[in-house]
């Protein structure tokens, strides 16, 4: 089966302003992602995981390299058409939710779909859907600032699914959530990729980053080590990245 | 390094560093300064009584919005740097030493303002007397008129104006906690909440004060009352503006995103949500700029009839009148109580014949010349004689003249018939009475019945009717018990010089000061018996003429004054307001850019809102000045002197017309730089869809 998403001797480089040098912030990342997997990236302030993500999400353009989307390079792509397929083929679920504070709740899961221009009648059976499956149905009319953290992240996870995304890309999902909420969503991620959907998220929390199946440590731009969960339990699995995130703080591998 | 070193170089840095914030503040701090030295600058051709009534009035208007707008500005600066503040004062400065750094940078936007301003004005002042002194044809006179003293008290004023706005400042930086300094600059975004009530008082609001502007525009009302009227109305309107954006339009933009066919539509299901947003969050300031443009728009509106209707104007129509001449004006007093047949036997008596017979007036006409020559060596001069009966109707007063003696007076059969025209000496406060009579038709016998009020000024009506006619005017007069009391009769020996030399009202009051005893003796013999000379004045329609045009300049200057001053507010609130927009957007235009929403959808709409938003306060003030200009209209036509066509409301319409074209190139101007400096705040171009980096800005 094809990959979804495969990365290909990435690279980065940012020029500093003011200065001649550039800063690389990513060097020959090689990354792939198949169907129904559940990957994470790992790694400290400054390692060069949000470049990645945003990269990922085409919202920033490598200086080098290539990103395949099911073996399509994007970086053809012109911007209306990137708008469109980050639109139909990506879900985003940010740290700090990013919901759009002049829309109540159901229209901030409305958004995508009515951009598509999708018929009303499949467009409010999406919103019920999802509403009910994340469990804030009874919230439709409030808006962002009546909700709870948890819940404005429940909000935001539904509007990066009801598009049915090849990818579900998550920044830091549970940085700004309490132990309990987090464990709940990350508990979701779950449930959600064992019904199919495939999830890259990047994170630098231990705990959140044993939820995941496979768990990439990124360290100055490159991917040091990888570690597959297979049958292991959460907090056996998060004690072997704690383990790894060690390694990488002694700088041995 | 000292502290005082520390804050100072801190201030310097933090100057700079919100350049964008503080660039605008100075260019209208600095033209309200500049606008402040025009005023106060002396204008050679005008005396000192003229000049300081309308520098004292556009002083007072200046300070007063200068200190409403700056401290606006400031306190928007203040809002955006909240989170530096908060930031200091973890780090561990005092609020102390930040409230004497911020001082530190008030003085550089103060002493910048003063600079550029006095700068400005160094030229502009001349040149804005040139032009005034040309516009209104006073005799030019340049001069500096910029010293020292003007530019002390300018420094002394705006520094007072600055320090006081910055009093509620200091309190707010005294009050907050760092807390709550981080938090602030943070949008609080706000749901609209229906409000029934304040719907509906909104819109009668609006609705009562249309109603009462058509109404108190009727010519019948008084213009006191009219003028309380007007007042009522104007503050219905400016509550029922703020009403209107708080409640009125929200609830329209609600219904419009009930409707699901027409909202859920990707052009419109941004748009609507954003523009009720910003609608909640921006009511107060949208209804500040409506009310200023109204402003803007009557002030050039009545700025710009009154100059182009100026007697100046006119003045070419009425110049066959002779007004370009001096005259002695003789009154004479008589207080006549009695019944109206003794009256008229009274008038026949004394009046008519004089009237009819005169040759008599030439003896006064002799004498005049004659005084005239010898105390005064002018060369010589032409008399021509007018003489007219005061007719005093129930207090109010005009002059009844015959055909004969105007069409002798102008040497040519020009007046026939009856009917009346006026004289423009200066501005006339209108009662309704003189509209009565300016209505009163004597060839058709149907008259008025005037009031009890009483007219002031110089101005004069005059009622010309054949010699056949006049006693039957005068019966009629008297029949309708409308000659009361005193009567007089106005000797007007109008002299005409003619050479081109001018007398002053000095010269004139000098030359009638030096008549002697004898000579008034000699002109009371002129007179026809049981008159006397009661008083002498210099009635020169050329001095009125020359003072006309002062009062009308100081007008115009003020007029202009005042339109500045309030578009100066109207640029400050508008680019501070789009400042703010563009702050809170910035973050709703990245997150749609994540979700994945095309370019062209958020630029449209983007554009839509600021489009919107700026053309509906301009749109409502539009409205609301519409409804307004029929009272203006009565104000016209009552303040200004009526003659039989109204000259004076002619083209009112294209004055109105020419001030909206006016205010919207002004607005349209601010609206393109305020909308390239909320896309240049978005940091989005034309080509790019991404904010690149975003994340790591």
């Amino acid at each position: 089966m094809e990959n979804i998403l495969e990365l290909r001797e990435v690279q980065k480089d940012y020029r500093i302003r003011g200065q001649q040098n550039v800063l690389p912030v990513l060097r020959g990342v090689n990354l792939r992602v198949a169907p129904g997997e559940f990957v994470v990236i790992m790694g400290e302030s400054g390692s060069g995981k949000t470049t990645l993500l945003n990269m990922v999400a085409t919202l920033d353009q490598p200086s080098a390299g290539q990103i395949l989307y099911e073996g399509s390079d994007i970086s053809r792509l012109n911007n209306s058409e990137l708008s469109t397929f980050r639109r139909q083929k990506l879900g985003f679920v940010f740290q700090d939710y990013n919901l759009l504070d002049q829309f109540d709740i159901a229209d901030n899961i409305r958004l995508p779909m009515i951009l598509e221009r999708m018929e009303s009648g499949e467009r409010e059976r999406r919103l019920q859907h999802f509403m009910r499956a994340l469990r804030i149905e009874n919230k439709a009319d409030k808006y962002p600032y009546q909700l709870s953290g948890g819940e404005r992240q429940r909000v935001a996870i539904a509007r990066a699914l009801v598009m049915q995304p090849l990818l579900l890309l998550a920044d830091e999902p549970t940085g700004a959530l309490d132990s309990r909420n987090a464990d709940h969503l990350l508990e979701l991620f779950e449930g959600l990729n064992n019904s199919g959907q495939t999830i890259l998220m990047v994170t630098h929390s231990i705990r959140a980053a044993a939820h995941g199946k496979r768990a990439l440590f990124l360290k100055d731009g490159r991917i040091y080590y990888e570690l597959y969960r297979g049958k292991q339990s959460v907090s056996e699995f998060r004690e072997k990245i704690a383990e790894a995130m060690a390694l990488l703080d002694r700088q041995g591998v | 390094m000292s502290k005082i070193r520390l804050y100072f170089n801190l201030a310097k840095r933090n100057f700079a560093a919100n350049k964008r914030l503080n660039v605008p503040l100075i260019l209208a701090a600095s033209t309200l300064i500049l606008v402040y030295a025009v005023l106060n600058s002396k204008v050679a051709s005008w005396d000192s009584g003229t000049q300081r009534l309308i520098a004292t009035l556009g002083s007072i208007i200046i300070l007063v919005f200068a200190f409403i707008f700056i401290s606006f500005a400031r306190s928007f600066i203040l809002k955006q740097r909240s989170k530096e503040m908060g930031l200091y004062a973890t780090l561990g400065l005092g609020k102390g030493e930040f409230i004497a750094i911020y001082f530190i940078e008030l003085v550089f936007t103060l002493i910048c303002s003063l600079v550029v301003g006095i700068l400005l004005a160094l030229p502009s002042i001349p040149l804005a007397n040139y032009l005034l002194q040309r516009v209104v044809d006073l005799p030019l006179k340049l001069s500096w008129g910029f010293s020292m003293d003007v530019v002390i008290e300018i420094i002394i004023r705006f520094s007072i104006v600055f320090v006081l706005g910055f009093i509620p400042e200091l309190r707010k930086l005294l009050v907050y906690t760092p807390k709550q300094l981080f938090e602030r600059d943070q949008p609080v975004f706000r749901e609209f909440k229906g409000r029934p009530i304040l719907f509906v008082l909104g819109v009668g609001l609006l609705g009562g004060a249309y109603y009462l502007s058509s109404v108190i525009g009727d010519a019948d009302k008084d213009i006191v009352i009219g003028a309380f009227l007007f007042m009522l109305a104007v503050i219905m309107v400016i509550v029922g503006t703020y009403l209107f954006y708080l409640a009125v339009v929200p609830a329209v933009l609600k219904f419009l995103k009930n409707r699901d066919s027409y909202y859920h539509k990707p052009e419109n299901f941004i748009k609507i949500s954003a523009l009720l947003s910003r609608l909640v969050a921006h009511a107060r300031g949208l209804a500040d700029i409506t009310i200023l443009s109204c402003m803007i728009l009557m002030t050039m509106f009545v700025t710009i009839h009154t100059f182009r209707q100026r007697p100046e104007a006119t003045w070419s129509e009425l110049d066959d009148l002779g007004l370009y001449c001096y005259s002695y004006g003789v009154k004479g007093e008589e207080d006549l109580e009695v019944d109206s047949q003794a009256h008229r036997a009274l008038m026949k008596e004394k009046g008519l014949e004089f009237l009819l017979k005169p040759q008599d007036s030439k003896k006064a006409v002799e004498l005049t010349k004659n005084t005239v020559a010898k105390v005064h060596d002018i060369p010589e001069f032409e008399v021509k004689p007018l003489n007219s009966l005061i007719l005093n109707a129930e207090g109010e007063k005009f002059y009844l003249v015959l055909n004969e003696d105007l069409n002798k007076f102008f040497g040519e059969q020009k007046y026939q018939g009856s009917g009346y025209f006026g004289n423009f000496s200066t501005l006339k406060f209108h009662t309704k009475k003189f509209a009565k009579i300016a209505n009163l038709q004597v060839a058709e016998l149907e008259r008025q019945i005037p009031d009890s009020k009483s007219s002031y000024g110089f101005g004069k009506l005059y009622l010309h009717v054949p010699k056949d006619q006049l006693e039957e005017t005068l019966d009629r007069f008297l029949a309708e018990g409308q000659l009361v009391n005193q009567m007089g009769f106005n000797t007007a020996l109008n002299i005409v010089p003619k050479s081109a030399t001018e007398f002053s009202v000095d010269e004139l009051k000098s030359i009638l000061g030096q008549l002697t005893n004898e000579d008034i003796s000699a002109w009371h013999k002129a007179l026809p018996g049981g008159y006397r000379i009661s008083s002498i004045y210099p009635n020169s329609d050329k001095i009125d003429h020359h003072q006309m045009k002062i009062y009308m300049a100081a007008f115009l200057y003020l007029g202009i004054i005042c339109s500045l001053t309030f578009f100066v507010g109207l640029s400050v609130i508008s680019w501070f307001k789009q400042y703010s927009e563009a702050e809170v957007e910035r973050s709703r235009v990245q997150i749609m850019e994540e979700i994945g929403l095309p370019k062209k959808i958020i630029r449209k709409s983007v554009n839509s809102q600021i489009y919107w938003l700026f053309l509906l306060p301009l749109f409502v003030a539009y409205v609301h000045c519409l409804f307004g200009y029929s009272y203006i209209k009565q104000l016209f036509s009552k303040i200004f002197y009526l003659t039989v066509d109204n000259y004076i409301l002619r083209g009112l319409w294209q004055s109105f017309l020419i001030a909206a074209g006016i205010l919207f190139v002004g607005y349209f101007l601010i609206y393109k730089l305020a909308t390239k400096a909320y896309w240049r705040s978005l940091q989005i171009n034309r080509d790019q869809i991404f904010v690149k980096n975003w994340r790591e800005r």
